[in-house]
């Protein structure tokens, strides 16, 4: 698609299985509602932050 | 403990990446109240956040979970001087032996930021999350539509 954005293997091979592997997993809004993570990066880009624990 | 000072940079990389057309979403491995706790709390209300108690995403990353790296001399050191700036830790709920780590994905499946924390301190920065999306900033995604 032309992005300017520079990959070099194998990290081009790791950001497909990211984006692949993530988008069917479902987590758990604090309300205990599924969410799968794909629909958050649908319609604008999303950044997913994972931390360690909550506290 | 860390996460209180992570909290605030997160409530920050919240607002600026709102600005710059992202959504920013906090991932946790707690029970779902416990992210309802922090997410009220810590995260102020404002930012997305929701919960993976399986780690099927941490281990789908395969994000570093490891006893050597929750418990390094430095980790020690760094919660002794934030002490110090009078940041103090609450309850723990989640894995303490897990690590994070921070990425960036857009609707046309890219992935234009990656960053696996190493230690428990250690925490993507906020302003490297941003530049990656000022180069995809303006970007027309309703391609997909």
């Amino acid at each position: 698609m032309g992005r300017d954005i520079d990959y070099h293997w194998p990290l081009m091979d790791f950001a497909y299985n990211v984006e692949h592997t993530l988008s069917s997993v479902q987590a758990l809004d604090p309300d205990g509602n599924q969410v799968r993570l794909g629909t958050l990066w649908e319609d604008q880009p999303a950044v997913l932050v994972f931390i360690r624990e909550f506290g | 403990m860390f996460c209180i000072e992570e909290a605030a940079q997160l409530r920050w990389l919240n607002r600026k990446s709102k600005e710059l057309g992202a959504q920013t979403v906090v991932i946790g491995n707690g029970s779902p109240a416990a992210a309802a706790a922090f997410h009220d709390g810590l995260l102020e209300g404002e930012v997305r956040l929701l919960t993976d108690p399986d780690l099927t995403s941490y281990k789908a990353l395969e994000l570093k979970r490891s006893l050597f790296a929750s418990f390094q001399p430095r980790t020690f050191l760094q919660g002794f001087k934030l002490s110090r700036r009078g940041i103090r830790g609450t309850k723990v709920e989640g894995d303490s032996l897990q690590q994070g780590g921070a990425f960036v994905i857009t609707p046309d499946h890219q992935v234009p930021y990656i960053y696996f924390c190493k230690r428990p301190e250690d925490h993507a920065r906020p302003e490297d999350i941003l530049e990656a999306l000022r180069k995809i900033q303006g970007q027309d995604w309703g391609w997909r539509a």
